[in-house]
């Protein structure tokens, strides 16, 4: 029996998508069998994401409304054999699911996978209901804002509430050069305010960018800090304990050090 | 017949409802009976108007939403009219010494609400976009960032105390604040409390700090 895995964030455009292909690829090269789902009903991306668009047959609405069998309408990953994606319909609307549908096939993919990781939908109307129902636990992304880390409060509020208490936090787009001036939130603000556990630290990086509109995920590529830390979020997923990498190791000057030992007070 | 806290009759101008909040542990316990009541003799409530005579400061605006949303689709009651009770013998709170006390340990995250008829403590936060409500005192061992109201019901000696006191609106009684906007907050922790007709923040403990 495999678990399921829902990334949400309560607002839009902070990496929910992002997160969800590069952990699911990350899991996929530790040689677990993944199948990744979408969410996000109407607006499709993580196909797009992941490079899958042209190989769309059948959706999750297909097997929902029993055209297809479940088996048809997953896509097998062009690199990884043991790394699926569930696309969702494009043409349709979030209320075309219900609740009972979906927690049925999350149930029915535990059964065949290590992981099933559902990619949420901004906003926390039916879509993050059909997200979040059939998870076991739940990966949080936050970007360095207020607005990010606000709803962020309120989607782990929405979780507490249905009684879903496993979930870890995901800081994405950190800019360490803002954060060190003082410009921008940093890690301790956020977990400050949110008081869960930290998972992940994603500095930002252009070649993400680049990585989406190739349909090839970052932690395909080696030499992307970014992708390594998705990589060590995956590795944390499985229960590894991995150090978090430090970004300021460029920096190690008179004055950090100096402000580092105030920091400790 | 026994004071259950809701007794329903009729009258001149239709049908009655009296609701005594002080009988309830909070509004779906109220709600709950109201439904067991109704329930009885649903058909005889199909297309009737319900006149409901409460103390409404402990309804707020999501409560009556429910209330009314159960009253016209389950009962199929036509109309609806909420009155302010005006029976000056229901009583203010008065457990501000001791009494009645709720003890929450969680964070209160934005979009959530607690509604307590007692004394309330809070073991966590209060994040921005939430809400406390309690007829006597507010205790928070954390901070309180959302918005916090004790004594209603207009116990104007409640107090409200946290070990971070930075609500958006902070409420005692009738009379409603909000926090100054310099940036500066004290690192120890504070207590609010009516002092001549406005709400005062002090340290918690006066000789300590100033």
């Amino acid at each position: 029996m495999g678990e399921a895995i829902v990334v949400t964030s309560g607002k839009g455009g902070v990496g929910k998508t992002t997160t969800t292909a590069n952990i699911g690829t990350a899991l996929a090269t530790m040689g677990k069998k993944v199948v990744l789902i979408d969410g996000d009903t109407g607006l499709r991306n993580l196909d797009v994401l992941m490079g899958l668009e042209n190989r769309i047959v059948y959706t999750l609405i297909d097997i929902i409304e029993g055209n297809c069998k479940l088996k048809q309408a997953l896509i097998k990953d062009k690199r990884f054999p043991n790394l699926c994606l569930l696309p969702t319909a494009q043409t349709r609307d979030k209320n075309d699911i219900s609740s009972q549908d979906m927690l049925t096939l999350v149930n029915q993919l535990k059964e065949d996978f290590d992981y099933v990781i559902i990619d949420c939908p901004a906003g926390i109307e039916q879509g993050f209901e059909n997200a979040v129902v059939g998870a076991d636990r739940a990966v949080i992304v936050v970007n360095p804002e207020v607005t990010s880390v606000r709803d962020a409060d309120r989607v782990i509020g929405k979780l507490d509430a249905r009684g879903m208490d496993r979930h870890d936090l995901v800081v994405n787009r950190i800019n360490f050069e803002m954060t060190k001036n003082g410009d921008m939130l940093d890690v301790d603000d956020i977990l400050d305010s949110l008081a869960i556990k930290l998972i992940g630290i994603v500095p930002d990086d252009r070649n993400i960018t680049i990585s989406t509109n190739k349909g090839e995920p970052i932690v395909l590529d080696n030499n992307a800090l970014s992708g390594q830390a998705f990589k060590n979020i995956a590795l944390r997923i499985t229960g590894v304990e991995v150090p978090f990498i430090d970004f300021n190791r460029n920096n190690n000057g008179l004055f950090s050090t100096i402000r580092n030992l105030f920091k400790k007070k | 017949m026994v004071d259950d806290g809701i007794i329903i009759k009729g009258n001149k101008d239709g049908l009655n409802a009296v609701i005594n909040f002080n009988k309830f542990r909070d509004f779906d316990d109220m709600l709950e009976n109201l439904i067991k009541k109704l329930q009885k003799g649903k058909k005889f409530y199909e297309g009737s108007t319900l006149k409901i005579d409460t103390e409404l400061k402990f309804m707020n605006g999501k409560d009556l939403k429910r209330l009314k949303d159960i009253l016209f689709k389950e009962f199929l009651i036509e109309e609806c009219i909420l009155e302010e009770n005006d029976d000056k013998s229901s009583k203010v709170f008065n457990g501000i010494n001791e009494g009645r006390t709720k003890f929450v340990r969680k964070t209160i995250r934005s979009g959530q609400s607690i509604n307590y008829n007692g004394n309330l403590v809070v073991i966590g936060d209060t994040n921005p976009g939430s809400e406390i409500t309690a007829t006597g005192n507010i205790i928070v061992l954390g901070r309180i960032k959302g918005k916090v109201y004790a004594g209603m019901g207009g116990n104007d000696r409640a107090i409200i105390a946290a070990f971070s006191l930075e609500p958006q609106i902070i409420q005692i009684a009738d009379i409603v604040s909000r926090s100054p906007e310099d940036g500066n907050r004290p690192q120890y922790p504070e207590v609010a409390r009516i002092k001549e007709g406005s709400i005062v923040v002090e340290p918690y403990l006066l000789n300590k700090y100033v």
